[in-house]
């Protein structure tokens, strides 16, 4: 599997205080990939040194192949969002999009062209010639995301991406990176929202305090942390019923949640059996579910103590 | 190298679509233009002026002096007088008088004394006796043929007394390389100043322009997405010259415009000294065209670095004093400059690269260097932007960044080893 991005061993340290403690990963190229943790947890500084805004310590990084630090050029098949974002004010939306799009090195016509069509997909065509200050904020944000992306860049690296938008352009949000994956093109982001990343990522990396707590592909991370967890309901109060969930010698708990119980099977107890003794009864079985931990779940498991954010100190990028 | 001329281009463009700088480049040329064409302007009031001459004077010199106000002159803006010139005492006559200087038939009334020449006195009323060229040209008129009748007595014919009473014109010349170059010393000096004033209004603005732009894009966030497709230099670097060609787009339409105006100086009544004072040489315009774009370019960056390390307006404002301190030194030592432009203290500025921006071009305007001295002040001069460019490049990779509060030295210095 070829990656879009390496990290082995990277670090950085500011005055008192490690911001990213020996962290490695790998984005497998065409994914969505999540960078996920508390505030404070180091991902806008990892994703800095990745862009090669801030020099890392140690450690070393493989952006589409390359060292940003030895070579820049490669910043230039990049979008990169940053967490903190911001736009000419006085310029109007067309300039500010082709002025992006020709640092990355397009073409001032193809800029000015890809610009119109991706204002157009935005619903902000008709705002093409007007000052970016005489946006709405929400307005502001779809064009920091055209400056972003109108370059065609092979990786899409979002810091924070969801951070003040509301439920509808988070949705176009959404469906753009889905389109850019579908594309062919990898996307990172970064969010302590653990449902969003849940809902699309492919691949994820948990830090906290500066340090992974666990990476890897959702479905196997979900896999490892598998319990013996299932909830069952009837169609209507039995007596047959109650009278299973108690005596069922599988059980190592049972819980009684309204009309349905959530159990915890013993080690070595077979659902099926329990499937085929429930539906041997007078009331016809309406829900039998594997439950599954959340990411959330899986995340305060993990992470404990680390989830809770520190004071960071004054920061000063040297 | 695209980079920066990308970063150039919108910093020229976004400063020079504003209505600012259309303003400020348009009105300060219609602004020195009123200053220069406005005195000649007022001064054509001259016209007409009726005055009464009540003479008791001795030996006709009511006489004289009523020829000498009625005669025809060259100047543009002299005043032509009508005189009549009655004889006998004011006392019965002055009722009268008064009545018809109010009625307007006449402007005012002179009255020469029997004393006159004892006493030195005339009388003067008049509507408006503080219509000053009337004073004058009384006090000339009345004060050449007193003179006269007084040389007269003492034995000389009206000739002779016309070639005692001559008045001497200082003729003032610069020398040149070229030659001897038209000019008075007084529009030199007057040039000079100008040239030195303005650069130094002209690089603390644009200075200060610098360092609001470094600061706009700091606290706006625009940095950090530019930062990750250009190096920081370079972002700096695209913004200094930017603004430098700002500059000098408005310094050329300003001498464009002088340039025009001077070509028809004498139609619009401007002063001799004033318009040749515009003539420079073309050596004089490299010299000043280079210490300006050289000087421009290492206060900018000094500005832009300043504007990195500070969070709002209010502390950048602060730090602006401090860089403005060097620019003042030429104002400090601008007499001795000027006028002995070739001393110990214009030459001792001219080496120093924060003073020498300033100082060099009023000393090219004032006089002839030598051209290894030139040499020699561009060199230091470069050597200075080259050190400045390299300390605040790194200052500012790092300022831009940051946040918080305003570093201390010893964080500066922590910033220029590890940048």
């Amino acid at each position: 599997m070829s990656h879009a991005l390496l990290l082995d061993g990277v670090s950085k340290s500011y005055a008192s205080h490690a911001a990213v403690k020996n962290l490695s990963l790998a984005v497998p190229t065409g994914t969505i990939y999540g960078i996920l943790g508390p505030n404070g947890a180091g991902k806008s500084t990892t994703l800095r040194m990745v862009m090669n805004i801030i020099i890392r310590d140690a450690g070393t990084v493989s952006l589409l192949g390359a060292d940003p630090e030895r070579d820049r050029s490669v910043l230039q098949r990049v979008g990169y969002l940053p967490e903190e974002r911001g736009l000419y004010k006085k310029m109007t939306v067309i300039d500010v999009i082709s002025f992006f799009a020709e640092l990355k090195g397009v073409e001032r016509r193809t800029a000015v062209r890809e610009g119109t069509q991706w204002l157009e997909r935005m619903g902000l065509a008709d705002w093409r010639g007007a000052k970016v200050e005489t946006l709405s904020k929400g307005m502001q944000q779809k064009v920091q995301f055209i400056t972003t992306v109108v370059h065609q860049p092979e990786l899409l690296i979002l810091d924070e991406p969801h951070s003040g938008l509301d439920p509808v352009n988070q949705e176009v949000l959404r469906d753009t990176i889905l389109d850019a994956r579908d594309q062919g093109r990898t996307v990172i982001f970064s969010t302590h929202n653990m449902e969003q990343a849940e809902q699309m990522c492919e691949h994820v990396c948990i830090i906290a305090g500066g340090e992974k707590v666990l990476d890897g592909n959702l479905r196997e991370i979900r896999r490892a942390h598998r319990t013996n967890h299932y909830a069952i309901g009837f169609d209507e109060p039995s007596e047959a019923a109650e009278r299973l969930m108690a005596t069922w010698p599988g059980f190592e708990r049972v819980d009684r949640i309204n009309d349905a119980w959530e159990v915890e099977l013993k080690p070595h107890a077979d659902p099926r059996a329990l499937v085929t003794a429930a539906n041997g009864l007078d009331v016809p079985l309406s829900r039998f579910e594997h439950v599954q931990p959340s990411l959330h779940e899986i995340f305060v498991q993990q992470v404990g103590d680390a989830a809770r954010p520190r004071r960071r100190p004054e920061v000063t990028h040297a | 190298m695209r980079n920066v001329l990308l970063i150039i281009r919108r910093e020229f463009l976004e400063r020079v679509r504003t209505r600012s700088f259309v303003l400020s480049t348009v009105l300060f040329p219609v602004f020195i233009a009123a200053l220069m064409i406005l005195p000649s302007i007022m001064q054509t009031g001259g016209g007409k002026r009726t005055l009464v001459l009540v003479d008791q004077s001795p030996a006709g010199i009511g006489h004289a002096v009523a020829q000498a106000l009625q005669a025809p002159r060259q100047e543009k803006n002299a005043i032509r007088y009508t005189i009549q010139r009655v004889e006998g005492a004011l006392e019965p006559q002055r009722a009268r008088l008064n009545a018809r200087v109010e009625a307007k038939e006449i402007d005012g009334y002179v009255w020469i004394g029997p004393d006159v020449l004892a006493s030195n006195q005339v009388q003067y009323r008049a509507r408006d006796v503080t219509r000053v060229q009337v004073v004058q040209d009384l006090e000339q008129a009345v004060t050449g043929a007193v003179r006269q009748e007084r040389l007269r007595g003492q034995g000389l014919t009206a000739a002779e007394v016309a070639q005692l009473v001559r008045n001497v014109d200082v003729k003032a010349a610069r020398i040149t390389g070229e030659g001897e170059e038209g000019g008075n010393i007084f529009a030199t000096l007057i040039t000079a100043y100008v040239i030195g004033i303005m650069f130094m209004q002209l690089i603390m603005l644009y200075g200060q322009n610098a360092m609001r732009s470094v600061l706009e894009e700091k606290n706006n966030r625009i940095v950090e997405v530019i930062v990750s497709s250009v190096h920081a230099t370079q972002l700096m670097a695209g913004k200094v010259l930017g603004l430098a060609a700002v500059a000098l787009l408005q310094v050329g339409i300003w001498v464009g415009f002088s340039a025009l105006f001077t070509s028809q100086g004498e139609r619009l009544g401007m002063s001799a000294g004033a318009l040749r004072a515009a003539q420079l040489g073309p050596a004089v315009w490299a010299t000043i065209l280079v210490f300006f774009v050289l000087g421009f370019v290492l206060y900018a960056a000094m500005y832009a670095a300043a504007g990195s390390t500070v969070a709002s307006e209010q502390e950048a404002q602060q730090l602006a004093v401090p860089l403005m301190l060097p620019l003042i030194v030429p104002l400090v030592f601008i007499m001795p400059v000027l006028t002995d432009p070739l001393g110990s203290t214009a030459r001792t500025l001219s080496l120093i690269p924060f003073t020498a921006p300033v100082v060099m071009p009023m000393r090219a305007v004032a006089t002839e260097i030598p051209p290894l001295e030139i040499a020699l002040s561009i060199a230091l001069l470069l050597a200075g932007v080259l050190a400045v460019l390299w300390v605040a490049g790194k200052i500012y990779r790092v300022g831009i960044l940051s946040t918080g509060k305003k570093p201390s030295l010893r964080e500066l210095g922590r910033w220029l080893r590890a940048a």
